[in-house]
């Protein structure tokens, strides 16, 4: 299109496979009730164990070289077993922001002597991260955090507070994005700034779990009083946080977890569809149609992301589109069922609604997405 | 996996073909004889029909790369109509048409209400009886109406037949899918008008796209042509690859239907708002982009149609549809 934005599709068959391979590994797991399927499982669904069992089969840093202890499998091959865990509601929280985003960090800005120490044990499904981004203060306005760290011998001491940071009462490592420089007037915001890896369990470091409208907690407050950091656990270089962590939106936003995150229900749905009726096939055709569709812009970003592009607009539009399905996939379902019993699909229908609110905000919301996506057609 | 990243061609067809219309005036209704010869001799109207029953050869993203562009620029040709006619003719083993063709299903012998019937010179008509079906030549009344796109329409009868194994609705979402390239094209136009158009003018002293609700319009619109485009995209492959599964096709070409049908109405409207009374006036260019999306959708079935039939094949694959979904 003469706007510039663009995608293309890509074809998937060839992957067959590893699809089949999955399906039968959580078949298994199924079986063998470890585990029911969730709606939004990439935040709810935390067990070590899966985690572990599923880096076992290889399906954990399947994007991290082998010499860092990964499979080397290649971004596609990790975007079909990701899309497989997230249909099947799998419970893939714990290793998630790791796998996901500190692998490719650490591989694009780590040092090697990090690499060597992180890279293989995330890859085996035992070591998870947390994103210290967001704070009180600092929304989506994310350039004005105010955690900072003063410099002292060998490294630094942090202070500040950081909050809805996923998975922190369990993750080991925290990625915080802090200011070391301090704000003078007339300085862009977006310098200044650096991200360290913080231990969880280095002294000063607090977490207060937060509970989300279902009643569970699965992120907190983490609050930082003096912490020191040593220079060895500097990720990247002093002062270029910002364009670190805008590089790493890319992968955060275009994941198959933008558009997946209710595929449980919808699924769960179709399998009792058949003998139930759809009260409103239109309308779930239709959604049916966005899914397929977006399927194949998540691959296609999945594959420009391989490429070292970073296909920042891409990802805002599929993150967009993706994650406004996740919410209308319950108000389809809602829609299209004919009965209202107390089986598989109320359940995931229930969970669905009330995790709903968080699709369109987590990762950038959607007003901020539009926002860019604008930008990038040249209208701001 | 493969990308379907388009092959190199697509963009060197796509120039010629904008070469070629930007040679004629498009918006008037009295060059399109001319229009037409222009893009027959050039070997556009007949692509994805083999060279061998008389066609350009190419395959279906060809055909769909210049009605893209033929689209985009406000064209009223029965292009569309004359690729089923010949597609049909091909299959049936008939010669096909030579110029331009109406087609349509006809049930009980007759199609009333069809686009290009009695304008055109040829109309192939795929024709229902008997549970079977059989390929005819028709003759051709115009009537006075026009579609909303302001394409002229008329009623045909079917003469004698030959039979074929095409059905009914293998023909509406073959012409739907093609049709869907055209109203991506007419998208694109509307959304790059509107994207100019929130530039120049200005409000409050500045120009309009500086305001948040705006371009946030306008980028909602985006996120809807882009999705059409990719599947579509996915859809041409797809139907253009000999051992894909049939059922395969059709899913892939319906959600791209869906998605394209369901995109138009949405753009049509977004694109007038930004526009302002301006675009809504008959010297502006925008309503060729904008009725032909209200008109064009609605051809060959409509979205709640399509998405029904997708619905359908899904729920009969229960949760294995999922494998359906993305191939
Ligand atoms: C489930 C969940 C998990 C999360 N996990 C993490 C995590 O692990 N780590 C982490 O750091 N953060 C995390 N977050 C925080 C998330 O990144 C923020 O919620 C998000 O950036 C928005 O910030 P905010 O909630 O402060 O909303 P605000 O930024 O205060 O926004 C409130 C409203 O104002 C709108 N708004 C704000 N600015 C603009 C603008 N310029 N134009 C138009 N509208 C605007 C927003 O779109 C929104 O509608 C998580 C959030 C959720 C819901």
């Amino acid at each position: 299109m003469s706007t510039p934005v663009s995608l293309r599709g890509y074809r998937l068959a060839d992957t067959a496979d590893l699809r089949a391979d999955v399906r039968e590994f959580v078949a298994a797991e199924l079986a063998e009730r470890r585990w029911s399927a969730r709606c939004d499982a990439w935040l709810l669904g935390w067990d070590p164990e899966f985690s572990q069992r599923l880096a076992a089969r290889g399906w954990v840093g399947m994007a991290i070289p082998q010499e860092y202890g990964g499979r080397a499998a290649g971004a596609l091959a990790r975007f079909v077993v990701t899309e497989e865990l997230l249909a099947a509601g799998a419970p893939v929280a714990a290793h998630w922001i790791a796998d996901r985003q500190s692998a490719p960090q650490l591989l694009r800005f780590g040092t090697e002597q990090q690499r060597r120490l992180f890279l293989p044990e995330i890859a085996a499904g035992r070591m998870y991260t947390a994103l210290g981004l967001s704070e009180p203060d600092s929304g989506s306005d994310l350039a004005s955090v105010r955690t900072a760290a003063t410099r002292v011998p060998g490294g630094w001491r942090v202070t500040g507070r950081k909050v809805w940071t996923s998975g922190a009462a369990h993750a080991h490592l925290l990625t915080a994005l802090v200011r070391t420089t301090p704000l003078e007037p007339g300085t862009p915001r977006q310098a200044g700034l650096t991200q360290f890896l913080i231990d969880f369990d280095s002294p000063g470091v607090q977490v207060h779990p937060i509970r989300l409208i279902n009643g569970e907690a699965h992120f907190a407050e983490v609050v930082l009083d003096d912490v020191f950091v040593a220079d060895d656990r500097v990720l990247g270089t002093v002062g270029d946080g910002w364009r670190q962590v805008t590089a790493e939106l890319a992968y955060e936003r275009s994941g198959p977890e933008r558009v997946l995150t209710t595929a449980p229900l919808l699924l769960a749905f179709l399998r009792d569809a058949a003998r139930t009726g759809i009260a409103e096939p239109a309308a779930l055709g239709r959604c049916l149609a966005r899914l397929s569709t977006l399927r194949r812009m998540t691959a296609s970003v999945a594959v420009e992301l391989t490429a070292r592009r970073t296909p920042e607009l891409a990802a805002a539009l599929a993150k967009d589109l993706g994650t406004r399905f996740e919410g209308e996939v319950a108000e389809v379902v809602r829609q299209c069922r004919t009965d209202q019993g107390g089986d598989e699909v109320s359940r995931l229908l229930r969970e669905a609604i009330l995790q709903s609110p968080g699709f369109t905000l987590r990762g950038g919301t959607t007003e901020v997405l539009r926002g860019v996506i604008a930008k990038g057609m040249g209208l701001r | 996996m493969r990308a379907l990243a388009p092959a190199e061609h697509l963009g060197e067809l796509e120039d010629a073909v904008d070469d070629l219309l930007g040679r004629h005036d498009v918006a008037d209704p009295a060059a399109r004889p001319a229009l037409w010869r222009a893009l027959s001799e050039a070997g556009f109207t007949l692509l994805s029909i083999s060279e061998r029953a008389g066609g350009s050869g190419g395959d279906l993203a060809d055909a769909a790369a210049v009605l893209r562009r033929c689209g985009y620029a406000g064209l009223r040709l029965p292009l569309v109509e004359t690729l089923l006619a010949a597609w049909l003719c091909e299959q049936a083993g008939r010669p096909i048409p030579e110029g331009m063709s109406a087609c349509g299903v006809a049930e009980a012998g007759t199609a009333a209400q069809l686009t290009w019937a009695g304008t055109a010179a040829d109309c192939v008509l795929l024709v229902h009886a008997e549970g079977a079906y059989s390929v005819s030549p028709a003759t051709t009344v115009a009537t006075a109406e026009t579609t909303l796109a302001g394409e002229p329409v008329g009623t045909a009868t079917a003469g004698p037949g030959a039979p074929t194994s095409v059905r009914a609705e293998e023909l509406r979402l073959r012409g739907a899918v093609l049709r869907a390239a055209m109203l991506l094209g007419a998208a694109q136009r509307a959304l790059d008008l509107a994207v100019q158009y929130s530039g120049e003018r200005v409000q409050f002293g500045k120009p309009i796209r500086a305001f948040q609700a705006v371009g946030h319009l306008l980028a909602g619109c985006a996120g809807q042509v882009v999705a059409t485009s990719v599947a579509l995209d996915a859809a041409l492959a797809s139907l253009s690859d000999p051992g894909c599964d049939p059922e395969r096709q059709e899913v892939a070409a319906l959600v791209a239907v869906v998605e394209a049908t369901h995109m138009a109405g949405r753009l049509a409207a977004a694109t007038h708002q930004v526009h302002g009374a301006i675009g809504f006036t008959a010297e502006h260019p925008l309503h060729l982009s904008t009725t032909a999306l209200w008109s064009w959708r609605d051809d060959y079935g409509n979205e709640f149609e399509w998405a029904t039939r997708l619905a359908r094949i899904a729920t009969a694959h229960g949760r294995e549809a999922w494998d359906l979904l993305a191939d």
